[in-house]
């Protein structure tokens, strides 16, 4: 498990002949086994930034290091979700964990990570699968899978859960706190939603305009269900702070 | 809606048999310009028994098979290579533009010159019948695959070569199985045509050989045959590629034609 160390990461865009700094300069620590939520307007450079932690894209300046429990590494293995299942199609759920698990582990070896990955989200029974016959719920949660059986040394959500009805997110939102307890995985989840962020998160980022304009620490024992003492009072706090970046900005 | 057993589509072709066959028994029709469907079925059976049929139908079916499976081994290499490597595509455009919309048949008369009237005029032609449904088909699977998948092939660490053959190639399949399909239509179709011109077996010098001696009944289980071998190669073409993809469940209908 790593804990990652980002400084002063810039990216420009130009589009339509305008530039746009879609990072602006990010300082951010994340610790190992910390879950680090980002939230924001859309547009604000959180996918972005997402995106460059896991080596999608090349920043302009500034760098991502690595921190192991051996020390500094210079890359490490990912899981990502993404706000859509992308499961491929063609192959049943296992096949999709098969695939992920390409460059790690094979045999035995990825037989056992696939079925405690498919356990962990209940899906078990659903192995063999093919992506059609699942709903979007369980879609997403065979995606979450994915990420888990290569055993990440940080997770990376990019809305993953901002596609599902309201009680479907409710339900994986409990499904994946109790996962985070069992196995504390340096995690960066971005989201639109606060209350997600709220009930997930160590910290809460606000961003804006490629910038991080403040973090907020969220100390509200596990589980959160929505009706948690102080949740409600965390989530109106962080969105008032997110919207008076609106309105001071306007 | 379609159920499995829709007999719909034999609605007309019955409904035509049975105006022919009243038609016919009523004397209303030229026996000589549209035999009696009952003659019909008697040269057919004469064909079958001495064995000219079926000599006809293998002669034009190796030609199709081979023709068709050197296209395959031509055309589908060359998408992948055009749809991974865009650069060798702008190369390429030119000639195979022109040659697209050259009609095959419009080169008959060159071909024989070249290759003489034996099997390789006819299987040239078949190749260049079949080569653009199967390339273009395949190209546009290959550059229609969803990028958000070759992204998530990224984060998965994959390699070009494990990218293009998990994600690539099943999101060209259907691509693939369509073009293939319908470029086995156009063989039959070039095929049929260069055997009317030159060629001394196949379906389609059966029918010539036939309109020749005044048989139009015999012409008329030539056209049949060939409708008959379109069908039953078409539906297998249908039955593989549910097999081949099955997590398609409107892969036996690929491009919205009918099956």
């Amino acid at each position: 498990m790593y804990g990652l160390t980002i400084t002063g990461l810039r990216r420009r865009f130009d589009i339509s002949g305008r530039s746009i700094d879609a990072l602006d300069g990010i300082d951010l620590t994340i610790a190992s086994g910390e879950l680090l939520a980002v939230v924001g307007h859309s547009g604000c450079g959180k996918t972005t930034l997402l995106h460059h932690v896991a080596g999608l894209q090349r920043p302009d300046a500034g760098t991502i290091a690595f921190e192991g429990t051996d020390g500094p590494a210079a890359s490490a293995r990912f899981g990502m979700v993404f706000q859509e299942p992308r499961l491929m199609p063609w192959k049943t759920v296992r096949g999709n964990l098969e695939l992920a698990l390409k460059r790690i582990a094979s045999g035995a070896e990825a037989d056992r990570r696939i079925a405690d990955a498919l356990e962990t989200v209940g899906l078990a029974a659903f192995a063999d699968a093919w992506p059609h016959q699942l709903s979007g719920g369980m879609a997403q949660r065979v995606s979450l899978a994915r990420a888990l059986c290569r055993d990440p040394d940080i997770l990376l959500l990019d809305e993953p859960f901002g596609a599902l009805d309201a009680l479907t997110r409710s339900r994986i939102h409990g499904e994946f706190a109790a996962i985070r307890l069992r196995r504390p995985l340096t995690t960066i989840l971005v989201t639109h939603d606060i209350a997600e962020a709220v009930r997930l998160a160590d910290r809460v980022a606000i961003m804006q305009a490629g910038r991080l304009t403040a973090i907020f620490d969220i100390d509200l024992p596990h589980p959160r269900p929505l009706a948690a003492p102080g949740l409600a009072e965390q989530v109106a706090t962080i969105t008032a702070a997110v919207l008076g970046d609106t309105i001071s900005q306007a | 809606m379609r159920c499995k057993n829709d007999l719909r589509p034999a609605i007309l072709p019955l409904s035509v048999l049975a105006v022919w066959l009243i038609a016919s028994s009523a004397g209303l029709t030229n026996a000589y310009l549209l035999p009696s469907p009952g003659r019909i079925a008697e040269a057919a059976g004469e064909l079958l028994a001495d064995g000219e049929l079926i000599r006809h139908i293998a002669a034009s079916l190796w030609r199709v098979l081979f023709g068709f499976a050197l296209t395959a081994l031509l055309a589908l290499p060359l998408a992948f290579l055009t749809g991974i490597f865009a650069p060798l595509g702008g190369y390429l455009s030119w000639i195979l533009e022109a040659l697209r919309v050259t009609p095959p048949l419009a080169l008959v008369p060159l071909l024989i010159l070249w290759l003489g009237i034996g099997e390789a005029s006819k299987l040239t032609i078949v190749v260049l019948a079949s080569f653009f449904p199967v390339y273009m088909n395949a190209l546009a699977g290959i550059r229609e695959a969803d990028g958000k998948l070759i992204e998530l092939a990224r984060t998965l660490d994959l390699t070009r070569r494990e990218t293009a053959l998990h994600v690539l190639l099943p999101s060209a399949l259907p691509g693939i199985v369509n073009g293939l399909r319908l470029g086995f239509g156009y063989s039959w179709r070039a095929l049929v045509g260069a055997e009317l011109v030159a060629a001394s077996a196949g379906l389609g010098y059966l029918i010539i050989d036939a309109s020749e001696m005044a048989r139009t009944d015999r012409v008329f289980v030539g056209i049949f045959a060939i409708a008959a071998l379109g069908a039953l190669t078409d539906w297998l073409f249908r039955r593989a590629a549910a097999r081949l993809m099955p997590w398609r469940a409107d892969a036996g209908r690929v491009s919205g034609l009918e099956g």
